[in-house]
């Protein structure tokens, strides 16, 4: 058993209330990506449910346990990578399982496949300055594979990426995933990549933050993410997802703009 | 509290195309010879003065020759040897505790950062005879003054490392359910080490002065005891013998913890650039 | 927070010097009051005079000596060369070990208080003073080079402004290394002086006498430093916070 579920989630900072009441099921097996603007407490969401931030009200249960701190069954993905800048690529994507108490060699074995399935076989020993953006993430992903979690979170993962290593590494990530289906909560603010990776989009709104929308992506899998895009489908699900961001307040300026075109 | 060192950092110079290797040659060629200047002239001076209380090198090879092969040189070496090592490994390992300490933790900067910086510039050597009366004259004396030698530069820099380290590494750590003291292994002392290593750098300058100035005081043991015995028998050489050896050993110290200092941190050095 | 933790320092201290009784530690009080009689006697003063005559001489000394000389290395590379190998090696040696033998060869008087006091400052002093100017931006040399500025303008305009704060870096550990070279010189090189007091003291088993200089020395060491911190700041505030 492998699934989420949030119950009338409520978070403030002090006086300033990010969302109220959020109630969101994500199931075995299932990649599930919350898109939304920023603002909207998506990000604040998902390290809530990785357990390193703090509730106000309500609870998470994960995999039928109530949980408030990080789990060994659940692995985070960060934005900015976080990769120890002082570890080569084996020993950061080893991270993990050394946490776990294995010896150094061990978990450095235990490591490789991880790194062999991210690509990055022959760039064991380098450290993470002589990476590019792409290859550092590539590092961070085995490392949250690594320690065999039954869920993945994954914040922004390719938000600090260029356009181009975006969407190389999101036909890695669905590569990856369908070898093995693990639960993933996947946030970002990109529709097309919500699409393409996802079984279920759920669509927040800000101020206050809540979930507005469950859009399925209808799209079998293994899927060809440039044949998805060639898709009228394609097309018709990301103008709903573009109109249901549209009516965002805040961003009411840029809808007039995007409108007067 | 900040990093100290003992001088400011000078950056390598963005060398110029042309006659690179050549002037690093001629840079090798300078430094030797101005290695081998102060013998040259400390043995001309010696030759020339007329005064059989300054000795020059060759002597001083003498008696270190003769020392050496009476063993009671290598008994001193040892005894400071001991005390010196001892001492700044308790220093080092309780400096690094506090530092981590002091620079993970709020409280902990807020408490005792005033106490630690105020002592640092203290003149420490003013303790060492009441430590002395206090203590005793044993080896266990010696080694609490080096450590508290070797303590505070230890501390400050771990603690200024500390510091520096991102607090994202804090939630990464905590989102892999890492135990604090896997944090400490895993991520603050990596994390500090080029800092800890300049601690321990100076920290070898004030340790070698600490335990002079403990071997001075008690005047039972080790190469301090041996300057001063030499000394007052007006046997320059002899004395002189254990100085060369102290100068020998922070210049190596000095030299080998610079270049670990150097090579340690390439991700520091790229990420400069 | 800071203050109670402070309480709890006093009262730690308080705490040991009355239960471990008077062989390290005093209660702060009668270390305060003795040190009032010490002052009140003359003897304070007495003690105090030729320490600061040795510091003031052999730290002056130092400093003359060592910005100039500096300077000067810092300035002209194959002079840096030739001086960074004994430099390096005086500035490793624990100084202290050179006493007894300075004491034969300089006498067992002023003269060799002073050179120790000046030996202990120079180094520090040249080797900051060195590196700064080296630190210098080359391309600002160059740039008053290309205004045709003459070499003494360069040093007014460029070098001395740029090297200032590794100099006053410099002075910084320099006039610190000085205290620890003024009391060991009265430890060892004479009769007189305030670390003579703190000897004489703890040689009759008195802890509280020793320890009035000792707070005394401390607070000095804990002024110098802020006070050139201070300094630094106000003379290169295009330097910011560091």
């Amino acid at each position: 058993m492998a699934n989420v579920d949030i119950k009338d989630l409520s978070k403030h900072f002090g006086s300033l209330g990010v969302f109220d009441d959020i109630n969101l099921h994500v199931d075995d097996n299932e990649f599930v990506s919350i898109l939304g603007p920023s603002g909207c407490g998506k990000t604040t969401l998902l390290r809530i449910v990785a357990g390193i931030e703090d509730t106000t009200a309500g609870s998470v249960i994960v995999a039928g346990e109530e949980s408030r701190k990080p789990r060994p069954d659940t692995a985070l993905v960060f934005q900015n990578f976080r990769l120890l800048p002082w570890r080569t690529v084996e020993d950061n994507v080893a991270y993990g399982l050394r946490l776990r108490g294995r010896s150094k060699a061990e978990a450095r074995s235990l490591a490789q496949p991880y790194v062999m399935m991210v690509g990055l076989a022959g760039r064991e020993k380098k450290y993470p300055y002589q990476l590019s953006g792409g290859m550092q993430q590539r590092v961070g992903l085995a490392r949250a594979l690594a320690v065999q979690p039954d869920i993945l979170l994954m914040d922004e993962p390719f938000g600090a990426l260029d356009a181009q290593t975006r969407e190389l590494m999101q036909d890695e990530l669905l590569r990856i995933w369908s070898a093995d289906r693990k639960t993933v909560m996947f946030v970002t603010h990109s529709i097309d990549e919500a699409i393409v990776l996802s079984d279920r989009v759920v669509v927040m709104q800000s101020d206050p933050g809540r979930i507005v929308e469950h859009i399925p992506v209808p799209f079998d899998r293994p899927r060809d993410a440039a044949a998805m895009r060639a898709d009228p489908r394609f097309t018709t699900l990301r103008a709903e997802m573009w109109a249901l961001l549209r009516q965002e307040p805040l961003s009411s300026d840029m809808t007039h703009r995007a409108t007067g075109e | 509290m900040t990093r100290v060192t003992d001088r400011i950092r000078t950056p390598s110079r963005v060398s110029r195309p042309g006659g690179r290797r050549g002037r690093a040659n001629q840079q090798q060629l300078l430094w030797w010879s101005g290695l081998l200047i102060v013998p040259v002239i400390w043995q001309l001076y010696s030759m020339v003065a007329d005064s059989t209380l300054i000795v020059g090198p060759i002597e001083v090879a003498e008696a270190a020759v003769e020392m050496a092969v009476d063993g009671e040189l290598l008994q001193a070496a040892g005894q400071s040897g001991l005390v010196f090592l001892t001492g700044i490994a308790a220093g080092t390992a309780v400096g690094l505790a506090i530092g981590i300490l002091v620079g993970r933790f709020r409280t902990m900067d807020v408490m005792l950062d005033p106490y630690i910086s105020a002592l640092f510039a203290t003149p420490l050597v003013a303790v060492v005879p009441i430590l002395i009366v206090a203590l005793g004259f044993g080896f266990g004396a010696k080694v609490v003054i080096v450590a508290m030698f070797a303590f505070f530069p230890v501390a400050i820099n771990t603690a200024a490392g500390v510091r520096g380290i991102p607090r994202e590494f804090d939630e990464l750590a905590r989102s892999f359910c890492s135990s604090e003291l896997q944090a400490w292994r895993d991520i603050l002392v990596p994390g500090a080490l080029p800092y800890i290593v300049t601690g321990l750098r100076l920290a070898v300058g004030r340790s070698l002065i600490a335990v002079v100035v403990a071997e001075f005081s008690t005047a039972v043991t080790g190469l301090g005891f041996l300057i001063l015995r030499y000394s007052r028998r007006f046997d320059m050489a002899e004395s002189l013998v254990p100085v060369v050896l102290l100068m020998l050993t922070g210049f190596v110290f000095y030299t080998l913890l610079k270049r670990v200092e150097a090579r340690l941190a390439p991700w520091i050095l790229r990420t400069s650039e | 927070m800071r203050f109670g933790f402070a309480a709890f320092v006093l009262a730690l201290w308080y705490f040991i010097a009355l239960t471990l009784g008077g062989l390290f530690l005093a209660p702060p009080h009668v270390i305060v009051s003795r040190l009032g009689q010490s002052i009140a006697s003359g003897e304070f003063m007495q003690y105090l005079g030729p320490t600061a005559f040795i510091l003031a001489v052999g730290a002056g000394l130092g400093v003359a000596v060592g910005v100039p000389f500096g300077l000067l290395i810092g300035r002209i590379r194959p002079l840096y060369w030739v001086t960074e190998a004994p430099i390096n090696i005086f500035y490793t040696t624990p100084l202290v070990a050179l006493i007894p033998f300075l004491l034969v060869i300089v006498g067992f008087n002023y003269q060799s208080k002073i050179v120790i006091v000046f030996l202990f400052t120079v180094l520090p002093v040249v080797i900051n003073t060195a590196s700064g100017v080296r630190t210098v931006d080359h391309d600002l040399v160059e740039l008053s080079r290309s205004f045709c500025a003459k070499e003494w303008t360069v040093w007014r305009d460029v070098i001395v402004p740029g090297s200032l704060p590794a100099i006053m870096t410099g002075l910084r550990i320099g006039l610190i290394h000085a205290l620890v070279g003024a009391v060991l010189a009265d430890f060892y090189a004479g009769a007189s002086g305030f670390g003579y007091l703190i000897i004489l003291y703890s040689n009759r088993f008195d802890i509280t006498g020793a320890l009035g200089p000792v707070f005394v020395l401390a607070a000095a060491g804990a002024a110098v430093a802020a006070l050139l911190k201070t300094a630094q700041r106000r003379l290169s505030p295009w330097q910011g916070e560091q």
